[in-house]
């Protein structure tokens, strides 16, 4: 009897807090739900809450807005290559704070802490200055390799590192591998799970970059999706019903990683903490 | 010999590539930005004169400047505030690991991973003063409609929720991982002792907890301190110059304005208050 009662309240507890959690999203519930209106149902009194007549007319239209095609290639592109950047010299550097003992380990160690703390934001300017003077601005280069040295990345890549016994790497030396080997065939394949858990952090950070791509790129052709968004929304009289679609089109990979991969976003992962 | 010589670099080498961005794109643009701070020039000519402290002399009577900074330090206090309770609540409803609860950690996680573009985008939609659903229910209802991103106060209020509902999955995480650092035990022998789960609360949790709360606020404060692309989005620091941010001044200034010399010195002292807020609250953590 007690059971029983103890397994409805349970259940009514789950319901609860999923129910919650559903309110929760409800802006990024409307905006899916409207993507599918058309135009005259979108701004109807009192509204619907699903399509009444779905449509994908929206996303047709979002598909033709400037260049749609090339802002999915280009944040593809920039999100792939600062993430494969960031794996292999964040790791390279981790492997060297982690396994090598040198003058000033220390004190790049907790420099590299310390930066974890400087946003781009405080840098915003000289950057662009520093990004002119290399000929990277309005360059797709300009947003992937500047991210690229994330200190969260090293610290988190480190900290599993240390777990690698060493007797496994001095075994390697006695038999004759260089210290590359070292890197490339024991420390890389046995940080698998680190490097995995970055690789999902770093594409999300930069798939949702924005002031990046805002300060470097001017020109059509090189602008990522979240830049397109936002010209979209800057417009004088915002095209509501595009831009809905465009929108969920720019959360959908996202929202893909995430639920797919959701225990790496939730397991307690403070190394990962700042978005960086 | 040259064996052991090589040894002795490798561990450089490993560093350099890394070294070499970071230093590049993180280390010299900070000195520049110092450098910058102290001189007139433009993104044309580049810099023209040594003028010492007169851009910093200058952002003291600077009504723009001054009106951001104010904007920013009302909007970091309530956010932190806001978001720290929230996440906290969070955490401690969806400690315990039912299925209900990883589901609903799911969701309240999502925002998280929304690129604040899309986040802005979410919000101007509900809450379009003309077109969005939250004023459309509420004349369904017989209500008059609220003007909530046209009104100073209410678009204020708005920009306000929408960080924190961005953010608080991300620290309600870091809280769980507090949470389940705490022995059982303790909350079992407070049982004993007839502790309500008020007083546990107060004398288990809240304490135990402290190192995680510095931590969260810490980052919820540097977090907020950097807050401009939702904003941008959402009301464009509008209206008039309501929502207008300390980010967004620098911005405005540097780019809008043209002036990357008098930008650099507010980024200094964005800087500056950042350092000195962190500083300020790891020793208030020693201290207590």
């Amino acid at each position: 009897m007690n059971k029983t009662r103890k397994r409805q309240t349970r259940f009514l507890r789950d319901a609860l807090v999923m129910g919650l959690a559903l309110l929760f999203l409800m802006p990024v519930i409307w905006v899916v739900l409207s993507s599918f209106k058309p135009n005259a149902e979108l701004y109807l009194v009192p509204p619907t809450l699903f399509p009444k007549e779905p449509t994908l007319a929206n996303y047709q239209s979002a598909l033709t807005v400037g260049h749609f095609a090339t802002y999915t290639w280009n944040s593809f592109f920039v999100a792939t290559m600062s993430t494969l950047i960031a794996l292999l010299t964040n790791s390279m550097a981790a492997f060297a704070l982690a396994k090598y003992r040198f003058v000033g380990r220390q004190a790049l160690f907790l420099l590299t802490l310390a930066t974890i703390m400087i946003p781009l934001q405080v840098i915003m300017v000289p950057i662009f200055l520093v990004l002119r003077n290399l000929g990277l601005t309005d360059s797709l280069w300009g947003i992937i390799i500047p991210p690229a040295a994330t200190p969260t990345g090293v610290f988190l890549l480190r900290q599993y590192m240390l777990s690698i016994p060493d007797e496994i790497l001095e075994s390697a030396r006695i038999d004759g591998a260089s210290e590359w080997g070292i890197y490339w065939r024991i420390i890389l394949p046995l940080s698998i799970p680190a490097l995995a858990t970055l690789a999902i952090f770093s594409f999300t950070w930069r798939w949702n970059d924005f002031i990046w791509p805002f300060i470097v790129i001017s020109s059509e052709q090189k602008a990522t999706l979240q830049l397109a968004l936002a010209r979209l929304v800057g417009q004088f009289g915002v095209d509501w019903s595009t831009l809905l679609a465009a929108t969920v089109i720019t959360l959908l990979p996202m929202l893909m990683v995430f639920l797919l991969l959701q225990r790496y976003f939730l397991s307690n992962l403070t190394a990962g903490s700042v978005k960086g | 010999m040259k064996h052991k010589m090589g040894r002795l670099l490798t561990p450089y080498l490993f560093l350099a590539p890394n070294t070499l961005i970071f230093g590049i794109f993180v280390v010299l643009p900070m000195v520049y930005g110092l450098v910058y701070s102290f001189y007139r020039g433009n993104f044309i000519g580049g810099l023209q004169q040594f003028v010492g402290i007169e851009n910093y002399r200058q952002l003291l009577e600077d009504r723009a400047f001054l009106t951001s900074l104010a904007h920013t330090a009302v909007y970091v206090l309530l956010v932190v505030l806001l978001v720290v309770v929230l996440s906290l609540m969070l955490a401690i409803a969806l400690r315990a690991t039912t299925l209900g609860n990883a589901l609903a950690r799911i969701g309240f996680y999502l925002p998280v991973i929304l690129s604040p573009v899309v986040v802005g985008v979410a919000w101007r939609w509900m809450f379009s003063s003309d077109l969005g659903v939250i004023n459309a229910v509420l004349s369904s209802l017989g209500q008059s409609p609220i003007p909530w991103l046209t009104d100073i106060n209410w678009a204020r209020a708005v920009v306000i929720l929408a960080s924190v509902w961005s953010m608080a999955g991300f620290y309600m995480v870091i809280f769980i991982g507090g949470l389940n650092t705490i022995p059982t035990e303790l909350y079992q022998a407070a049982e004993v002792d007839g502790a309500s789960p008020r007083q546990q609360f107060w004398q288990i949790t809240l304490p135990l907890l402290a190192p995680t709360t510095l931590l969260v606020t810490i980052l919820a404060t540097i977090n907020a301190f950097k807050a401009f692309e939702i904003i941008l989005v959402l009301t464009n620091g509008g209206p008039g110059d309501a929502t207008r941010l300390l980010v967004q001044n620098i911005y405005l200034t540097a780019f809008e304005g043209a002036n990357p010399t008098y930008a650099s010195a507010q980024s200094v002292v964005l800087f500056a208050i950042l350092m000195l807020l962190t500083l300020v609250q790891l020793r208030v953590s020693r201290d207590s």
